[in-house]
């Protein structure tokens, strides 16, 4: 979905909408902004026979009504290059659960299993042929959308789909992504069932989904429309009673069959970091402010310069002042050691060492005085590289910013990477290098409405938050996930910044 | 359709119009709220229950419990307890040594600051305790109490006289540094004398204090025992103080010495009236008696006694006529067998009939410990080489020649310290004689006979240059040092494994003996009574968190406070003569908390020596290093003090210093079963202590208490309702701690808070940004990695939740009190419950507040008992989660909430009657006492204004007295009419909460 049309979607809302003060005003009084009944309904789906004005008080029955209210639930889908989380709300009573994906701690592999032409997920039984395991649907997706025949994820995914041209490519990258997605929605509606058996769409309950993608995606329409298709294609899919095993066939037939018709079915996606920042923003401590979020993945560590404010009209939208993704995630760390140590150690496996590392650097194991030396060795160089890399990205938010502003900046990290220090030292040793000052991290707090599943222990809950937490901000409602502004959208670039040259200390007064 | 929400200035979120309902149905009583099934969540019902209980004082909560960095001990909170019950707020905490009577006192304090904001604490302890009670006071309570003297005391009655209540202080003074001098017993009952010393001005303005204003909302005596001779100035110092103070506590494990007189001044000093003399006092027991005879056989249940004891009750002139005896036994004639809330009940009645009782409270340790360490003594026997004995001889036959001089007694008991030092250390002896530099006589003094010199008494500094010893310059006894070897040989052969103490009474021993260890390899740490508290703080933690510090080197009163519980070696390195001290030593590691089985007690017993004798004739035979000797304090004192002079003052051969020590040792039996019979008389006060045990206990497994789980929820509901952009995390920096980082202008809130309300708030609470914990265990243990420092224990107590709470006061009308919620539990049976809560409110003399329960299953219409239904509350505030759309029939919820209706009024008229009664008897007690008050002041005029005729002094100074009666004479009056006035009786309750719970599996 593009940016233009969840504008549209905020100013429908906006215009339709009263301050639910006006509710309280006294009678007889004209209420400030919008009453009841000069409001414009959002573009939410009618409930049978319309929204029911709330009876009078002195009309209200003597005896509890025994209508239940309308189930209304959220599907938050953080669709991952590697692994996809989901957690969903009831809007009722304003609760976020977990998605049982898979088994604890719910971190499910994106990928699609393919033999004999049909199709399966992890977990799913396969007899007969060996099945091939398609990988990174979401970065194929994005190649293909962009229409990049060189990306880097399409050799794998062309040489195990057979595909043989870029129509195909596109084809293919779609329909696995939508069967994909398909298969999570259903879990997540499964779950959902389980909570409020009672659900009944025919009844007017209702259950919408938005998906994450990645910012520089959101950006690019058409990649945006290539997920929200995918994404649209997945929940009607999703309607089918059993997708295990379904063919390519199959999967069309039924997509024809259920055709989208472009109308809101509820589906939507978000860029991810503000997905991510909303646990925070959403939060008690989450106040007005100059943010700089670092978002550590696997893979990519995400560095994002965000004003956060109420604007005139009371929106408070969510302006990304600069924003930069490096390839320097904390799987760096157990790639460049393992490299460091086969080069010392050939005949070593590769796999097993990284596992072995990655064990070490999470503490679930001592290492011997060799890996540790190695393992520091190439934090060291990531941290280097990240300072490099991070400097372009935080110069350029420093430039746009007033001076004293730019001291009331505030630092989140987040991402299950986050814990490694060197990402922290890498950022600090910027403002410590080139700026006035250093600003302190500020603690995102576990969201007190998240109901975790009792298989999770408390005590890992804190740290497992960070890889749920783009699931959760996507768990909010659309209606009330923050409009943001990419960073080519607030003002003009300025020149690219130089750091400013390192000055030597003065020996003398003489030399000032 | 969504709406936008404005929750607040800068809050609005969009809600879909199927979840919004009109504003204003939160003022609909519950029945119409259950009727359209508008039902709040499980945190309304949290926030509610927790607010009911920070708002005010509810009588059957334990408000100090939880709210220390100390374990939970049931013992500790007895005296709390009894306390909370006392009419008059003045107690003798009795309890045996080592069983933390500090941390009891402390306790009271928090529990006093809880119910009244009591904010003025004295402590009065010997010098020596002074630095204990500091270290205590700050580490385990939070408490930022400062070691005061005359000056300070001075300054501080200014301060209570400038700004009335709201001036707070916590002192810390000795009785040397208080106590007035011995003239000044005479002068300060005159009222012509201006001539004080400086501390019989201040005695004499404790005396006379008569503000409305209390100067002490509580003083604390600890070693109260010192108070025991009524001539003396320390007694005067305490009835001085507890003129002026409203509350009283005296501490004392030795209450009873020679005689019941001494159990009778303490009495006497905590309520000169009700015990205004002996006779008086030995009828009291008397009468009493039937009060403790019918609790004791309710003990074992036999009620038909228990009932004919409470009928012997009749006839007592201070409780005969009382509406609570009545009410006693007809509790009494209705108890059923097996009815153990009822037993509880009916001794709580009659506790409150005992009126002995009720001002002491003791444990003994034989209560408290079922499983204690065996103490295995081990005896280094030491053989000192021919210059050793030759100079221990010579030092000891100098200072017999030097005591024999002085006339033995008190004066000569500086001239026995060079005896001690050798018999403790020779080459460290022989060191100081080379320096000429022979130490502090007050060191020994207080670590070995527990004297005190006045804050202003000075005793000479001994030396001892005499030509007799110049050869020892010849000899190296640092090279010959036998004692040390066979430290040595222990240290490294038999107990290789071991963290071990090493006692010694002198720094310079200690300090030898570190100097010597660490040149072997073996690391050491020091702590004395020098040391302030972070010194020894960072010494006690070398010595427990290093492997390689093996050996602790401490005086006895170097140690005093310090856990030690995670040893269990203790070497004495010399031998203290009064095997009291032997036992405080030992005690530093037998006390509550040891894990091992097994104690080893190491002494060196040097051959040919006095002490040889001593440890064969004495200590060995009163089984010091075997068992606890903590009944034996009382009679040792005086009995060591005289041995060690008939020892030391003539030259005496082996078979005679053996015959002068086993003469000791049987005065010192003789005494010990006459303290025996005194102790099982005494016992006869305190029947109740097994009942006040268990009511801990009960108003613990009830919830009767704020709990940290309370807390947690408390804050973190407060902070996210309100201040958005507060940030409070939990867990952070460090496991169960938590930060919270405050906007300006929470902040700005919370300062105006503390400093309209006087508070004194501990320093991290300046800050923005705030880093404590609510888990007492973490704020004892753990310090913040990042500075070291100790993290901020927050209790109910805190000025945050203080803050808090007076934040809710304002929107208490806003608070939802019907709740629906769901409990997954195994101990209630399966189904759904409806609850209501009740606030009860009695008010008299004293005022009192309950929470009331009643709850019922739906299903059967059942109610359940009053304790369960406490104990079902209790699952679900800490438990229960919210129980969104609650499918249940209104009427039937509504007609149970009819059926607790009934149950509760019917269960607050029983409480209601039972408080008029027991209002009426306090009524009596409080007149007769003001009445006795006013009589004892007649006389004492009466007396003056005989003195004053008899000195044939001016008219004037006789209408002074006797306008000073007539004003007393008015002032009874209005005493007596205010007593009155307040006496006046009445009662009130109020909803709390309502609502319904499901019970799941």
């Amino acid at each position: 979905m593009s940016a233009r049309f969840l504008k549209a979607l905020r100013d429908a809302v906006r215009r339709g909408i009263a301050t639910f003060r006006s509710l309280f005003a006294p009678q007889g009084q004209e209420p400030k902004s919008g009453t009841k009944a000069g409001a414009v309904p959002a573009e939410e789906p009618p409930t049978p026979g319309g929204p029911t004005p709330p009876p009078a008080k002195e009309h209200l029955p003597a005896i509890l009504a025994p209508r239940r209210a309308v189930r209304l639930w959220n599907i938050g889908l953080d669709f991952g290059t590697a692994f996809t989380k989901s957690i969903v709300r009831n809007l009722a009573t304003d609760e976020a659960f977990i998605v049982p994906l898979g088994s604890p701690p719910y971190f499910f592999p994106s990928e699609v299993l393919c033999g004999n032409g049909s199709f399966c997920i992890c977990g799913d039984s396969m007899s007969g042929a060996q099945a091939r395991t398609i990988r990174h649907l979401k970065m194929v997706l994005g190649d293909t959308a962009r229409e990049q025949p060189n990306g880097a994820w399409l050799a794998e995914f062309a040489r195990e789909t057979d595909s043989v041209n870029d129509g195909e490519l596109k084809e293919r990258a779609e329909h696995f992504t939508a069967y994909f997605l398909a298969r999570v929605i259903q879990e997540a509606k499964a779950f959902i069932l389980r909570q409020t058996p009672d659900f009944d769409e025919a009844a007017g309950d209702r259950w919408m989904v938005n998906m994450a993608v990645p910012v520089a995606h959101a950006q690019d329409n058409t990649v945006a429309h290539a997920f929200e298709r995918c994404l649209r294609r997945a929940w009607l899919l999703s309607r089918e009673p059993n997708l295990v095993r379904m063919t390519s066939q199959e999967i069309e037939t039924a997509l024809r069959n259920r055709e989208d018709d472009g109308t809101d079915m509820g589906c939507y996606i978000y860029p991810e970091v503000s997905a991510n920042v909303q646990s925070y923003i959403k939060s008690r401590a989450g106040a007005d402010g100059l943010y700089l979020f670092t978002d550590v993945g696997a893979g990519t560590v995400d560095l994002s310069v965000f004003i956060y404010y109420v604007h005139q009209t009371n929106d408070r939208p969510i302006s990304y002042v600069s924003a930069g993704v490096v390839p320097l995630g904390s799987s760096q760390i157990e790639i460049r050691t393992a490299e460091r140590l086969i080069r010392d150690q050939p005949g070593s496996g590769l796999v097993e060492l990284r596992e072995q590392i990655r064990l070490v650097k999470e503490g679930q194991r001592n290492g011997e005085p060799n890996l540790l030396a190695a393992m520091r060795a190439a934090e060291q160089a990531i941290e280097d590289q990240l300072f490099e890399h991070a400097a372009p990205v935080l110069q350029n938010a420093r430039s746009r910013i007033r001076g004293s502003q730019w001291r009331t900046l505030k630092v989140l990290f987040g991402g299950g990477g986050a814990d490694a220090l060197l990402y922290r030292r890498a950022v600090k040793r910027w403002f410590e290098q080139f700026s006035f000052f250093t600003p302190e991290q500020t603690p995102i707090p576990l969201p007190p409405d998240l109901r975790w599943p009792p298989s999770i222990p408390e005590a890992n809950r804190a740290q497992l938050f960070r890889r749920f937490s783009v699931a959760y901000g996507l768990s909010f409602d659309r209606a009330n996930l923050e409009d943001h502004r990419f960073p080519s959208d607030v003002g003009p670039l300025p020149r690219p910044a130089e750091p400013p040259p390192e000055r030597p200390q003065a020996p003398t007064m003489d030399e000032c | 359709m969504y709406w936008e929400v404005t929750f607040g200035p800068n809050e609005r979120r969009f809600i879909a119009e199927a979840f919004l309902q009109p504003f204003g149905d939160q003022d609909c009583s519950a029945e119409e709220l259950v009727r359209r099934g508008i039902f709040g969540k499980a945190d309304d019902l949290r926030r509610l229950l927790t607010f009911e209980k920070l708002k005010g004082t509810l009588h059957d909560f334990i408000y100090s419990m939880e709210a220390a960095r100390i374990d939970f001990l049931e013992y500790q909170f007895k005296p709390v307890l009894a306390f909370i019950n006392s009419p008059t707020e003045r107690l003798l905490i009795a309890d045996e040594v080592g069983l933390g009577k500090t941390i009891e006192a402390a306790l009271i304090w928090l529990e006093l600051q809880a119910r009244r904001d009591a904010r003025r604490l004295l402590v009065v302890c010997p010098k020596m305790l002074a630095p204990k009670w500091r270290m205590e006071l700050r580490q385990k309570f939070g408490i930022q109490a400062e070691i005061g003297n005359v000056d300070r005391m001075q300054q501080a009655l200014a301060d209570v006289r400038q700004e009335g209540e709201a001036c707070s202080f916590s002192w810390i003074c000795t009785y040397s540094g208080l106590r007035p001098v011995r003239r000044d017993l005479i002068l300060l009952d005159d009222p012509e004398v201006e001539d004080l010393s400086e501390r019989g001005r201040l005695c004499s303005v404790f005396q006379n204090w008569e503000s409305n204003c209390p100067l002490f909302d509580l003083a604390i005596f600890d070693e109260a025992h010192h108070m025991r001779n009524p001539a003396a100035t320390t007694f005067r110092l305490g009835s001085a103080i507890a003129n002026a103070a409203n509350a009283l506590l005296l501490v004392s494990a030795t209450p009873v010495n020679n005689t019941s007189t001494d159990l009778f001044t303490l009495l006497r000093l905590l309520d000169p009236d009700f015990f205004s003399n002996e006779t008086v006092f030995n009828e009291l027991l008397d009468k009493n008696r039937p009060a403790l005879q019918a609790s004791l056989a309710l003990g074992q249940s036999n009620f038909v006694q228990a009932a004919e004891a409470l009928s012997r009750l009749r006839q007592s002139p201070f409780v005969g006529n009382s509406e609570l005896l009545r009410q006693a036994i007809e509790q009494v004639q209705a108890l059923k067998p097996g009815d153990h809330a009822g037993v509880l009940t009916v001794m709580e009645t009659i506790e409150k009939l005992n009126i002995v009782g009720r001002y002491i409270s003791r444990t003994r340790r034989v209560q408290v410990k079922e499983r204690r360490p065996v103490r295995k003594p081990l005896i280094l026997r030491v053989e000192f080489n021919e210059q050793e004995m030759r100079f221990y001889r010579t030092v000891t036959w100098l200072v017999r020649r030097r005591v024999e001089a002085a006339g033995g007694g008190f004066p000569a008991f500086h001239l026995i310290l060079p005896q001690q030092r050798t018999a403790s250390c020779i080459p460290a002896m022989v060191q100081a004689v080379r320096n000429g530099d022979l130490g502090d006589p007050a060191e020994l003094l207080h670590e070995a006979f527990d004297l005190e010199l006045d804050a202003d008494e000075e005793m000479p500094a001994e030396s001892f240059d005499d030509d007799i010893v110049s050869w020892l310059r010849e000899y190296d006894f640092e090279a010959n040092d036998s004692k040390f070897y066979a430290l040595r040989k222990l240290l490294v052969e038999q107990l290789a494994d071991e963290k071990i103490i090493i006692f010694a009474y002198f720094k310079a021993t200690l300090r030898y003996l570190q100097r010597r260890l660490l040149a072997e390899g073996i690391g050491c740490a020091l702590i004395h009574g020098d040391l302030n508290d972070d010194e020894r703080a960072a010494e006690m933690e070398s010595f427990r968190e290093k492997a390689e510090v093996r050996v602790l080197l401490s005086s006895e009163v170097g140690s005093e406070g310090i856990d030690l519980q995670f040893c269990r070696v203790v070497v004495n390195y010399d031998l203290p003569w009064n095997p009291m001290r032997v036992e405080q030593r030992i005690g530093r590691i037998d006390r509550v908390g040891q894990k091992a089985e097994r104690l080893t007690i190491v002494h060196f017993k040097v051959k040919d020596t006095v002490e040889e004798r001593l440890y064969d004739k004495l200590h060995s035979k009163l089984r010091v290093f075997e068992e606890s000797i903590g009944e034996l304090e009382p009679v040792l004192g005086e009995e060591i003090q005289h041995l060690t002079i008939e020892l030391l003052s003539r030259d005496l051969s082996p078979e005679e210093e053996e015959r002068v020590i086993e003469r000791t040792r049987m005065a010192i039996e003789n005494k010990r079963r006459l303290v025996k019979d005194l102790e099982s008389q005494g016992e006869n006060l305190l029947a109740h202590a097994d009942y006040i045990a268990s009511q801990v206990n009960r108003n613990r497994s009830l919830g009767r208490y704020i709990t940290a789980h309370e807390l947690k929820s408390y804050i973190a509901d407060f902070f996210n309702r309100n201040y958005k952009g507060c940030v409070l995390q939990w867990d952070w920096p460090q496991p169960d701690c938590f930060t919270l980082e405050l906007t300006h202008n929470a902040h700005d809130r919370l300062k105006d808070f503390v400093d309209n309300q006087r508070l004194k708030a501990p320093p991290e609470l300046h800050s923005r940004k705030i880093v404590a914990t609510l888990n007492t265990e973490v704020a004892q243990t753990t310090r913040l990695s990042q500075t070291g420092q100790s993290i901020l224990l927050v209790t109910h107590q805190s000025p945050l939740v203080k803050w808090i709470t007076d934040e809710n006061l304002r929107a208490e009308n806003v608070f939802f009190g019907l709740s629906a919620t769901r409990l997954r539990s195994s101990e209630w049976a399966q189904g759904v419950y409806v609850y209501r809560v009740e606030r009860w409110k009695f008010t008299g003399l004293r005022n009192r507040e309950h929470l009331a329960y009643g709850v019922s299953m739906l299903a059967e219409g059942s109610l359940l008992d009053p304790d369960a239904a406490e104990r079902f509350f209790q699952s679900v505030t800490r438990d229960a989660e919210t129980w969104h759309e609650p499918r249940i029939e209104a009427e039937a919820v509504l007609a149970q909430f009819q059926l607790i209706d009934e149950d509760l009024r019917q269960r607050f008229e029983q409480i209601h009657k039972q408080y008029v009664a027991e209002n009426a008897d306090t009524l009596a007690i409080h007149k007769a006492q003001v009445k006795s008050h006013f009589q004892r002041r007649l006389a004492a005029n009466q007396q003056r204004i005989q003195t004053l005729r008899m000195r044939g002094r001016a008219g004037h100074m006789i209408a002074l007295v006797e306008a000073n009666i007539k004003k007393d004479g008015l002032r009874l009056e209005e005493k007596l009419h205010s007593l009155n006035a307040k006496a006046r009786t009445g009662s009130d309750f109020s909803q709390v909460a309502s609502g319904i719970v499901e019970v799941q599996r």
